[in-house]
């Protein structure tokens, strides 16, 4: 695969995880993204039809409708499941053995080590977070984001680095899914995305509940 | 199907927008040290760490705390020891309530209903929809059909301002459900709310009140030096309480007998000379008729009422006299007085009245009068608005409706019954969760719902918030500067302050901001044109302290220290009222006389008890429940259960750990019981806290029971307050 690939692999993944509107139905009507998708799987050992839920197959409101309907089910809607799309809450709040609060070592909070890091690193990059991200720096769709500006322009050591210390949720993230019997849309998302990540971006490594193991 | 890969594809466009801004990876900004995150995170633990002196909000004692900070996050937080309330202590509830800073649960945004669903907006739609959809019902209804109802807090005088400058007179606080009898009583025999000298006291009476449990820091401190120095501590409660753990003796006295246990020992201070009689002769009016009305209370008579030996109240009302005037009952609270009871204000000025017989009022080791920080005005640099031209529509302070009701406060528990009424069409509830600590939750929806608008101010989806047309989320206390406060004031006063320690999480603003951004988009911006900072300078003023030394310590005392002595009661009398002409004039007993409770469970009935409630050291009201650490002890401990007498469950066939059905005339429920010989027989002690049926709190949903399940829609017929311990149950096995 190509870096110019992965890069936009990487850009296709954060779209697919944002808030869906029209212009992802735009990009998805596109049949080069369908033919990446597919050749994708195919490479990772599944089959090609995982991309076929990508693939408008009624009309236009009704898929967005409907892709709109499942994202708030699954992630935003505060009477849905919530899947939290944010690293930080999949990991303890802070390694700092000294922190005083109670919940210093808990899990399912926003603004964790790992959210301070990515704020420190785009703050040092000069990269602006939207309004909308101010408390989750570390949301999978800026993760994502900056996943691909590292496939741009960084050395291979540091994107498999940031894989290890970021990306390393996606697992878990993926159980929350099916748990919640996501649709195939946002069911073959997230496993583009754990596919992505341990074929083409860390070298073989792959991370499950956060104890990284080699394959 | 044709193979994928084999075909060259054409470069995919990615129309939507990027998230990310910037102009990508600039070669060289960063080092692996900071890109790798286990390096990073070495480096930041040895950050430097900032200390912000603020106040606690996990509950209404408003502790004084150092906000601790490192990396732009909270990292500790520890008791200021400057503070009178909290010396230098945190309760769990300081420490679990922490926990929402986080809470990726919290309302992020402000949220506007569409259809039964919440849809985020942005503060410009709110306050624009908000203030269009009030203007026009206030055209259509007048100024009068718009409230404001609130847990006290520092800002809140600006909530009051805001509902002045639209001419409402409808300000309302939580008080008819907590504490108005109480204060009513005071207020009508010593002309204010007094203290507790308990530190310096030799002999220390505890009625209903738990600062143990419904925690006041300072107060348990102040308890434990006393004992320390040789003091006694009787507790007259229902339920073994945290409080009388600490006792040396405890009296289980049935509920809602408390004034007769009073009037009995009144009695034996009046009958054997007990009373202080230079206190009385100088400083006080009305002793003859008390006198006169006291014989029919002899002990003998309480003890049949309250079920404590009348040999027990001759001894306490013989020990106490002893060692007045460093001797004294406790001023009270919720419990017993505080707004239980039809007889709740009866006993409260007997209490206070007793308090009076030792003389020690304004005395060290007895009741005293705190210092108080009067606050500096905004007038004349901000003119305040003329306010309203009509009365509050819940009677308060109006002759015969509920003529010794706080107009202050007003009578919170009414306004579902106005707003069914339709004389009530929209209002704001902030820091404050009617539907669940206002009594027949059923009815309080039905009248919040029947609101034409109703916006609640936030930090979680309560059950309030859940049915209310827009939510604006508050940001959480550690992330808004607010106004200065008084509440720590004791033997000198203390101005307080809380303080900013990091920036809001999410797209939240502080109360005083949304307060003033109302005002303005309200029209009425002219009354709402300061900062916070030129305002609190204001409020200062008087004291000659700067906001910056106040913004450094957090704790300031301001004037003189308070001196020992009665001088005059801000009575019409000018002393303490013993009997009162004014209570007289509006046909309300001059002096004390018993007055049953107004519902007694069956003596026939094994299954009918009194409800009553408390608190326990780790919950407050509706707010901490869904904190996972502080829940987490509740289950620890097993503490979500109903307690029993022990003899009386085993009549029933119970055993530890039952579940029982229990069920009173507006509601029923299950939960689990804890056998006990802790408490009265006549009743059954729900804790307060649980309850919470708003299916957005997580961990506190469907956990335990409230008491205002049970609860009907009650009202003193003289101060207007719920009675929240007049309702029997009916418990059996479930």
């Amino acid at each position: 695969m190509t870096t110019q690939e992965k890069e936009q692999i990487c850009s296709i993944a954060a779209m697919l995880f944002a808030p869906p509107d029209a212009m992802l139905v735009d990009d998805l009507e596109q049949e080069s993204f369908h033919r990446l998708l597919a050749k994708c799987f195919l490479k990772w050992g599944r089959d090609s039809e995982m991309a076929s839920p990508f693939i408008r197959g009624w009309d236009r409101d009704s898929f967005l409708g409907a892709l709109q309907s499942e994202y708030e089910r699954l992630f935003t809607d505060m009477d849905g499941v919530r899947i939290s799309l944010v690293e930080s809450t999949y990991k303890p709040w802070t390694l700092d053995k000294d922190c005083g609060m109670v919940f210093a070592a808990s899990k399912g909070l926003v603004m964790g080590d790992w959210a301070a890091h990515l704020l420190d690193i785009y703050e040092r990059l000069s990269l602006e977070i939207p309004e909308d991200f101010r408390s989750t720096p570390d949301h999978l769709v800026l993760e994502l984001e900056f996943l691909s500006l590292l496939h741009q322009s960084a050395p291979k050591e540091w994107i498999s680095t940031f894989v290890e210390d970021h990306l390393d949720w996606i697992p878990e993230l993926k159980k929350e899914m099916d748990k919640a019997g996501s649709s195939p849309f946002y069911k073959n998302a997230v496993e583009f995305v754990q596919l992505f990540l341990e074929h083409e971006t860390s070298d073989g490594k792959v991370n499950d509940h956060g104890k990284k193991r080699i394959c | 199907m044709e193979k994928p890969g084999k075909t060259k594809m054409k470069p995919i466009k990615i129309s939507r927008r990027t998230f990310l801004k910037g102009s990508g990876l600039a070669a060289g900004a960063l080092s692996m040290g900071v890109f790798d995150f286990t390096s990073w995170s070495r480096t930041s633990m040895e950050g430097p760490v900032t200390r912000i002196p603020t106040i606690c909000n996990g509950c209404g004692n408003r502790c004084a705390i150092f906000a601790y900070v490192k990396n732009k996050r909270i990292w500790r937080i520890e008791g200021n020891p400057e503070a009178n309330g909290n010396q230098g202590v945190i309760c769990p509830k300081g420490h679990g309530y922490v926990h929402d800073l986080y809470n990726p649960n919290r309302i992020r945004s402000p949220l506007k209903r569409v259809g039964t669903k919440f849809q985020a907006i942005s503060w410009e739609q709110a306050y624009k929809e908000i203030s269009q959809k009030i203007n026009l019902i206030l055209m259509d209804n007048g100024p009068e059909s718009i409230f404001w109802v609130n847990y006290p807090m520092p800002n809140h005088g600006y909530a009051l301002r805001l509902m002045h400058s639209l001419t409402s007179p409808h300000y309302f606080t939580h008080g008819s459900t907590c504490f108005t009898a109480r204060n009513a009583a005071w207020n009508f025999t010593v002309g204010k709310l007094p203290a507790n000298d308990l530190v310096n006291s030799k002999y220390i009476m505890i009625m209903g009140r738990n600062p143990a449990g419904g925690i006041d820091l300072g107060q348990v401190k102040d308890i434990v030096k006393a004992k320390e120095k040789g003091a006694k501590v009787i507790v007259v409660d229902p339920r073994h309480s945290e409080t009388a753990i600490l006792a040396d003796e405890w009296l289980p006295i049935k509920p809602g007998t408390d004034l007769a246990f009073l009037l009995a020992m009144i009695n034996v201070m009046v009958e054997e000379k007990l009373y202080e009689k230079e206190f009385i002769e100088n400083h006080t009016v009305g002793f003859p008729q008390l006198e006169d009305e006291i014989i029919n209370y002899p002990p003998v008579w309480a003890e049949k009422i309250c079920e404590i030996p009348a040999k027990t109240i001759v001894r306490i009302a013989r020990e106490m006299a002893m060692q007045k005037p460093r001797a004294l009952i406790h001023r009270g609270y919720h419990g017993a007085f505080g707004a239980q009871y039809l007889n709740s204000f009866q006993t409260a000025r007997a209490l206070a009245i007793a308090n009076s017989l030792l003389g020690n009022i304004n005395r060290e080791g007895g009741i005293y009068f705190s210092e108080s920080a009067n606050l500096g005005e905004l007038q004349p640099t901000h003119p305040a608005p003329a306010g309203p031209s009509s009365s509050k529509a819940d009677g308060t302070g109006i002759p015969g409706r509920y003529p010794l009701g706080s107009y202050g406060d007003g009578i919170t528990h009414a306004i579902p019954e106005l707003a069914l009424r339709g004389i009530l069409k929209c209002g704001f509830v902030y820091h404050h969760n009617p539907l669940r600590t206002n009594p027949n939750p059923k009815r309080v929806i039905a009248g919040y719902k029947k609101l034409d608008l109703m916006v609640v101010i936030d930090p979680v989806l309560s059950e309030t918030a859940s049915i209310a047309h827009y939510v604006l989320p508050a940001s959480f206390y550690l992330e808004a500067d607010d106004a200065v406060d008084t509440k720590h004031s004791g033997k000198q006063a203390q101005v307080t302050i809380q303080q900013k320690a990091i920036e809001p999480v999410f797209d939240t603003r502080s109360a005083f901001q949304i307060i003033t951004d109302l005002g303005k988009h309200l029209g009425v911006g002219r009354y709402f044109n300061f900062t916070l900072d030129e305002a609190n300078a204001l409020r200062l003023k008087p004291f000659g302290v700067s906001l910056e030394s106040l913004k450094a310590k957090g704790v300031l005392p301001v004037g003189p220290q308070w001196k020992e002595g009665f001088v005059k009661a801000d009575t019409p009398s000018g002393k303490v009222e013993i009997a009162s002409a004014v209570l007289n004039e509006l046909g309300y007993p001059a002096v004390p006389r018993w007055e049953a409770p107004l519902v007694s469970p069956d003596d026939k009935d094994p299954h009918s008890f009194r409800l009553i409630h408390g608190k326990q050291a780790y919950h407050t009201h509706a707010m901490t429940a869904n904190q996972p650490y502080l829940m987490a002890i509740s289950r620890r401990y097993d503490m979500i259960r109903l307690w029993i007498n022990r003899a009386r469950a085993e009549k029933l066939g119970l055993k530890d750990g039952d579940v029982v059905q229990m069920k009173s005339m507006i509601g029923e429920g299950k939960i689990r019981v804890k056998l006990t010989e802790g408490l009265h027989p006549s009743c059954v002690w729900l804790p307060s806290g649980y309850g919470n049926f708003s299916k957005y709190l997580t961990t506190a949903y469907d956990q335990g029971l409230s008491y205002n399940d049970f609860l009907p829609t009650l009202f003193d017929p003289a101060v207007g307050h719920a009675m929240a311990s007049e309702v029997i149950v009916q418990v059996k096995k479930a």
